[in-house]
């Protein structure tokens, strides 16, 4: 640096450095609207009405399956290039609080939509403290005094007036592996709720744990399924049966965080997406029909019997590729960047 | 001709992922009702005796931090309670 202004603290991190777009803040935002993924389901059913044997028809909807997450939905007024920085104040902290993260920033028009996902459905919602660079930013103030930088082109690139980001802490944070660890399923009733321990990351202690705000973007993802079918045949009641039933639940995770304490953050995943899909199918034959097949020729009874044999069903399944980004894995979990900071600095 | 479901009890890995030093094995468990002895099953389906012939079939995952043996494997089955045969 030929010219300019370079101040560091103690231990050699930069403070203030002329050439870098430092944030400001920007201000303070509630949520424009709320929302989920809606369910991905479906099903169909064939010819299953007063089957023989044990056709199963329970379980067809979303019974068992996790509750979702809520999507908050955020319309940041700051026009520019470069996305606002947002961090989330929670709706709560400690070991009973939701985990919450970013998992949407987007241009839209004149304004940034940032959307965050909550791991748990609240009636309070989280609030976003956003951050932006002064070329972005409208504010306006009488104050005379302070300290103001430019880079080598003249563009103001700190502000004292205007409520530079402070950042105490930061560091990174490692999502878990799976969001469900065990037996995800038994027979027709599904278990795909999220059991994965947290992950904790400890930093430097504060004050109050209700005072902090945090910035750290979901970036890690885990989908799982659950698989399960049956088939039957053979007589029931003088009746010829079969068929044969194909399901696939899955749900699909997004990394979310919490502030534990003033010393630890913890990382998560909740329900972000889910769904359901069967197939049904049977088939039965009268053994009376069966009998008049054969007493008029061979000819209709082994026509009936191939249509309701076994292996009308064999492609009754439903394929997780036709739904699923991918299954029974997780991705993007590690060294999540995160940034901390206090409400109590901008309020 | 009989034409039933003819199903064969047993497991397969169905897809095997290493991601970041875990080992993601899917397993495709198979159980099955018994096979009836063929003379007795062809005597049923001759009476029109009231019999089936039931299968399941379930997903299973398992993580493990090593490439894991087909023993282990089944050990991971057992303990999640895998039965190859469906009682009558």
């Amino acid at each position: 640096m030929a010219h300019g202004l370079l101040v560091k603290n103690a231990s050699g991190d930069i403070l203030i450095d002329s050439d870098f777009s430092h944030y400001h803040f920007l201000g303070k935002h509630t949520h424009a609207s709320v929302t989920q993924v809606p369910d991905i389901t479906g099903g169909s059913t064939a010819n299953t009405g007063g089957i023989g044997g044990n056709s199963p028809d329970q379980n067809k909807g979303m019974q068992n399956m996790p509750a979702k997450g809520e999507i908050y939905i955020y319309s940041i007024p700051v026009n520019g290039t470069n996305p606002p920085l947002c961090f989330i104040k929670p709706t709560s902290t400690g070991s009973s609080a939701p985990f919450a993260g970013i998992v949407v920033t987007k241009q839209n028009g004149s304004n940034w939509e940032i959307r965050v996902f909550q791991s748990a459905v609240t009636s309070d919602s989280p609030v976003l403290y956003c951050f932006a660079p002064l070329s972005q930013i409208s504010n306006s103030t009488s104050s005379t005094h302070g300290l103001k930088t430019f880079n080598s082109s003249g563009v103001a690139t700190f502000d004292s007036r205007f409520k530079p980001l402070r950042a105490p802490v930061a560091g990174s944070i490692t999502a878990p592996t799976l969001a469900h660890t065990g037996s995800v399923g038994s027979s027709w009733n599904v278990s795909l709720g999220v059991n994965a321990s947290n992950v904790s990351t400890s930093f430097t202690n504060q004050s109050n744990a209700n005072d902090l705000i945090y910035y750290c973007p979901s970036i890690a993802h885990a989908c799982q399924k659950y698989e399960y079918e049956q088939s039957d045949s053979g007589f029931y009641s003088f009746r010829r049966f079969s068929w044969h039933r194909s399901d696939i639940w899955w749900c699909f995770y997004r990394s979310s965080f919490r502030i534990a304490s003033t010393s630890s953050l913890e990382a998560n995943y909740g329900v972000y997406a889910r769904g359901h899909f069967y197939r049904h199918e049977a088939a039965q034959s009268s053994v009376f029909g069966s009998l008049l097949g054969f007493l008029f020729g061979g000819a209709i009874f082994g026509t009936i019997f191939a249509l309701i044999s076994a292996s009308s069903f064999t492609n009754v399944s439903v394929d997780a590729g036709d739904y699923l980004p991918y299954s029974n894995s997780f991705r993007n979990r590690s060294a999540n960047s995160f940034i901390i900071s206090k409400a109590s600095f901008y309020d | 001709m009989i034409n039933e479901i003819n199903v064969t009890a047993g497991w397969e890995i169905v897809n095997s992922e290493l991601n970041e030093g875990l080992y993601l094995i899917t397993v495709k468990a198979i159980s099955c009702q018994p096979d009836f002895e063929e003379a007795l099953h062809a005597q049923m389906h001759t009476d029109k005796v009231t019999h089936s012939h039931l299968n399941s079939v379930q997903l299973e995952l398992f993580e493990f931090d090593h490439n894991p043996t087909t023993a282990e494997i089944q050990s991971a089955l057992d303990g999640r309670g895998y039965n190859p045969v469906i009682p009558r």
